[in-house]
């Protein structure tokens, strides 16, 4: 039995569906990332797990219980909002204290909990400050720790990192990071940055359109995405169609591609990603080892990136490849004529 | 943008300070001394007066009880509304809400005309019961009770909570809720912890609004409550007029300006704090649309409640004005424009009508001619200049009308000012009322003019004229107009200081109905409802054009 269990919840707005048939499971300690771009529906897949909107088909589960009935209140679901929803009229104590309040606890233990909070996420200086003199950073932590609070048995965070200028969402991962590692609780992130799930989640379910397309951990879901729109919403552009012509090589118009995994039907018609850090370039008289595919084109663009150079390369196929070179093999420059060697490892087949 | 230099700026606020010194500080002025030394000599007598007797004891309470209980209705019936409006977009909403204006702006007579058609002895609903059930007497028995001002000044008020706290309810995120109850507050409590707390600077600022307006009634405790109600306002115009005790009516006069006064500076306070915590929301994210069954019957539920108590007075008054002993007649429309009186002090409404709409054009133009050279003059920031004459030019509107009637008949009624018998004081006391109006309306307009538009026009060869005439007064045309037909609506249903100042042979249109109404028979009680009738018309087509030209396109301001 899950600890918490979607099944197929479906949700329209308008009659626009929002949401088709939505099905996931998340164990305990867990913390699952709901990857996808904006408008796929996964801020909505969240408020219905909340209690804030009711499914149109489908229930949530929690510990095999369904909540059809449980009302936002009385789920202790703590959620974090994109926009934080700190309560303008209340201090950064007394923010972070409602939930205690709710649970009707003595002012001693709501004091308590309020001090172990502030210390968490670090603001213990400003427990008496008015939310709106705080910075984005420090609302974002109010907002986590007022979540946090009540000891909510599952933690909801909508785009946690969303409304941060870049140079502070990065710092702020990492301590993010280490709060739900270090309280270990059940939590649905949801985001649209793949940083950002890579970085926190056990497991990912990238969402588009209103449908789970794939959910695996991290490593899984880049090695091996599940189609040609979750590959590039990835940022895995280099994506070639082919026919299968045996079990392990696949003729494209960049010629005939190897790839490591075996039994795929021949004549089938497939798309083949090409990650980027696939390629090594290699001098024209250079033998290739059996089993590596070749490609050929002109350099188009090169941006020398310090660890790497960015390349884009016209192929003879005449299609546009983007390859991160490692720095210390021969410097491409743009308009040289060149010849990409791709490990097997690092090319995928999709339906 | 750039206004002309230091000496022409002087120039352009001259005329309304003068016009302000002789027409408002003046009259104030006299009311204090003849409240503080009646006699030329210092005697508070008056004053002290006002504090012992019991009589003047009673009618400060009940000025304020009064407006007290009306400011609770008025919030809590108000509240749905502002709450359906705030959350909800539906359609015809920008219409409804605009509808909901117009008892806002409706002459204080014509609203309680409007009431006594509906409610009142000779109204509709004791019409219809009596010929229903055959009653023998009225069953309802409103007129001159307290129920009957409560009505009015809920139905008058309405639209004041519903703007501003369904303004300021519309930009709190609904977040703020959702986020109380998923920390475990169901929704009840979220509304009492979170959304009311947010929600109390809003209601604090239409609150204090709605009381000052209640507390300062005239027309409708005078009409609706007959002569066992009388608030601060009442008692100046009885002791002036009916008693002719013009040091007792002086020193309620200087009590009401000395409550006004402080009333506004508490509002303006409040409106700053009100305006400070929290970063408003887009509309987008805090309205929804109408999806759910819950939805549809809270929210048509409501308008349909509220135009309901909004709308129903004004039809009954339409239809009394129409309904004659002999069925459905324009028999009282006709009368107004027949001389059917039988003395020769016989005023024919039909004059009344003329005058009102002489008074309500010279009114317009002397407001413009007032309030245009002000809001130039504000419209650039001339540091203490302008942060001492803003406040000071809008002074009037702090003022009660019938103070300032009042004010002008002990003040302006000798020589080298003795303009008692002269027409122009009717229109004078309406500038005074109306020009701050017409300073707010052009002032956005102006200010939003970028200094480089004219700085463009000037280096394409135009002439400061010229900038003036072909680049500012297309742009600020809008709202000319505007300050131009809130001028006219305003001069056109003036009731309080009117009422002081009209001579009898001259009576403008509110005066004329108060007069019908106050007389027996259904002829002049017709009468009284034809012209009210005519006067709403006339209030509401102008509110609804400026509406129009205030959302038109080229934008709000």
């Amino acid at each position: 039995m899950a600890f918490l269990q979607v099944k197929g919840v479906s949700k329209s707005f308008g009659g626009t569906p929002v949401l088709r048939e939505v099905s996931l499971a998340l164990e305990e300690a867990r913390i699952l990332c709901i990857l996808g771009p904006s408008g796929s529906g996964k801020t909505t897949l969240l408020r219905v797990i909340a209690g804030l909107e009711p499914p149109e088909q489908g229930s949530v589960l929690f510990k095999g219980r369904d909540l059809r009935d449980t009302r936002p209140h009385l789920r202790r679901f703590g959620m974090m909002f994109q926009e934080y929803a700190l309560f303008p009229h209340l201090d950064v104590s007394d923010n972070i204290a409602f939930g205690l309040h709710m649970l009707g606890l003595s002012r001693s233990e709501i004091a308590e909990r309020t001090g172990e909070m502030l210390s968490l996420v670090g603001l213990q200086g400003l427990s008496r400050r008015n939310v709106s003199e705080l910075s984005g950073g420090e609302r974002q932590r109010v907002a986590l720790a007022r979540s946090l609070a009540p000891y909510p048995r599952l933690l909801l965070l909508d785009e946690p990192l969303g409304s941060l200028d870049r140079g502070l969402r990065e710092k702020l991962l990492l301590d993010l990071r280490g709060i739900l590692r270090r309280i270990g609780m059940a939590t649905i992130v949801v985001t649209h940055d793949q940083a950002e799930a890579f970085a926190i989640a056990d497991t990912i379910a990238v969402m588009d359109r209103g449908e789970i397309a794939q959910m695996d951990t991290p490593e899984n879901l880049y090695r091996h995405p599940a189609n040609a729109d979750v590959a590039r919403f990835l940022g895995l552009v280099n994506l070639v169609q082919g026919r299968v012509e045996t079990g392990s090589t696949i003729s494209t118009s960049q010629g005939l591609l190897h790839v490591l995994t075996e039994g795929h039907k021949k004549g089938d018609e497939v798309t083949v990603l090409i990650r980027p850090d696939a390629a090594v370039i290699c001098r024209h008289n250079e033998p290739v080892p059996p089993g590596t595919s070749v490609v050929e084109g002109i350099v188009h663009d090169c941006l020398f990136k310090g660890r790497s150079y960015h390349v884009e390369v016209i192929t003879t196929g005449s299609q546009a490849l983007f390859f991160d070179l490692p720095q210390n093999t021969l410097a491409p420059s743009v308009g040289d004529r060149v010849r990409l060697l791709l490990s097997p490892g690092a090319i995928t087949v999709m339906p | 943008m750039r206004p002309p230099g230091n000496r022409a700026a002087i120039l352009l606020v001259a005329l309304p300070l003068a016009f302000l010194g002789v027409f408002y500080f003046y009259p104030l002025f006299e009311i204090f001394s003849l409240s503080l030394a009646p006699g030329g000599q210092w005697d508070p007598g008056n004053i002290t007066a006002l504090f012992s007797t019991g009589s003047s004891l009673r009618i400060l309470w009940f000025t304020t009880w009064q407006a007290a209980l009306s400011t609770v209705l008025t919030v809590v019936l108000a509240l749905p509304a502002a709450y359906v409006f705030a959350r909800y977009r539906f359609p015809g909403k920008s219409l409804i809400q605009s509808c909901t204006t117009i008892p806002f702006v409706l002459p204080s007579v014509v609203v309680a005309a409007a009431f006594s058609a509906l409610l009142g002895d000779r109204g509709l609903a004791n019409e219809w019961l009596m010929v229903i059930w055959g009653f023998s007497s009225p069953p309802i028995r409103l007129e001159q009770s307290l129920a009957f001002i409560l009505m009015a000044h809920v139905f008058y008020n309405f639209t004041v909570v519903l703007r501003i706290v369904g303004g300021f309810w519309s930009r709190i995120h609904p977040g703020l809720s959702h986020a109380a109850q998923v920390l475990g507050a169901s929704p009840w409590q979220a509304f009492w912890k979170v959304t009311f707390p947010v929600l109390r600077p809003g209601i604090m600022a239409a609150s204090l609004l709605v009381f000052i307006f209640c507390f300062s009634s005239f027309g409708v405790i005078l009409i609706l409550g007959g002569p066992r109600y009388s608030t601060i306002e009442v008692a100046i115009y009885r002791q002036a007029v009916h008693l002719f005790n013009l040091p007792m009516a002086a020193a309620l006069s200087l009590l009401q300006i000395c409550f006004m006064f402080a009333f506004m500076w508490v509002y303006t306070r409040l409106q700053r704090s009100a305006s400070v915590p929290f970063a408003p929301e887009s509309l987008k994210t805090t309205q929804r649309d109408i999806v759910t069954n819950r939805d549809r019957v809270v929210v048509w539920g409501t308008v349909f409640l509220m135009l309901l108590f909004l709308a129903s007075p004004l039809l009954a008054l339409v239809v009394c004005s129409l309904s004659t002993g002999s069925g459905v007649s324009l028999l009282y429309y006709r009368a107004i424009f027949q001389n059917a009186g039988q003395s020769i002090f016989y005023i024919p409404p039909a004059l009344a009508i003329g005058y009102s709409v002489w008074f309500a054009l010279v009114t317009l133009v002397l407001s413009l001619c007032i309030g245009l050279p002000v809001a130039i003059f504000l419209s650039r920031d001339r540091g203490l200049a302008t942060s001492l004459l803003d406040p000071l030019f809008m002074l009037p509107l702090a003022t009660s009308a019938v103070t300032l009637g009042f004010g002008y008949i002990v003040a302006l009624d000798e020589p080298p000012l003795n303009l008692r018998a002269s027409l122009i004081i009717v229109p004078l006391a309406h500038t005074l009322v109306a020009y701050p109006f017409v300073v707010r309306s052009i002032l956005p307009g102006l200010r939003s003019i970028p200094a480089h538009i004219m700085e463009s026009a000037v280096l394409l060869g135009a002439a400061p004229g010229k900038v003036w005439w072909k680049v500012v007064a297309p742009m600020v045309r809008r709202s000319l107009a505007v300050g131009a037909v809130f001028a006219f609506t305003v001069s056109i249903g003036e009731f309080g200081a009117t009422v002081f100042l009209a001579r009898p042979e001259i009576p403008t249109v509110p005066l004329a109905i108060y007069r019908f109404l106050g007389q027996p028979g259904a002829m002049n009680y017709g009468q009284a409802m034809a012209m009210s009738t005519i006067l709403m018309l006339v209030t509401a087509a102008g509110f609804l054009f400026l509406e129009k030209l205030r959302t038109g396109p080229g934008g709000e301001f």
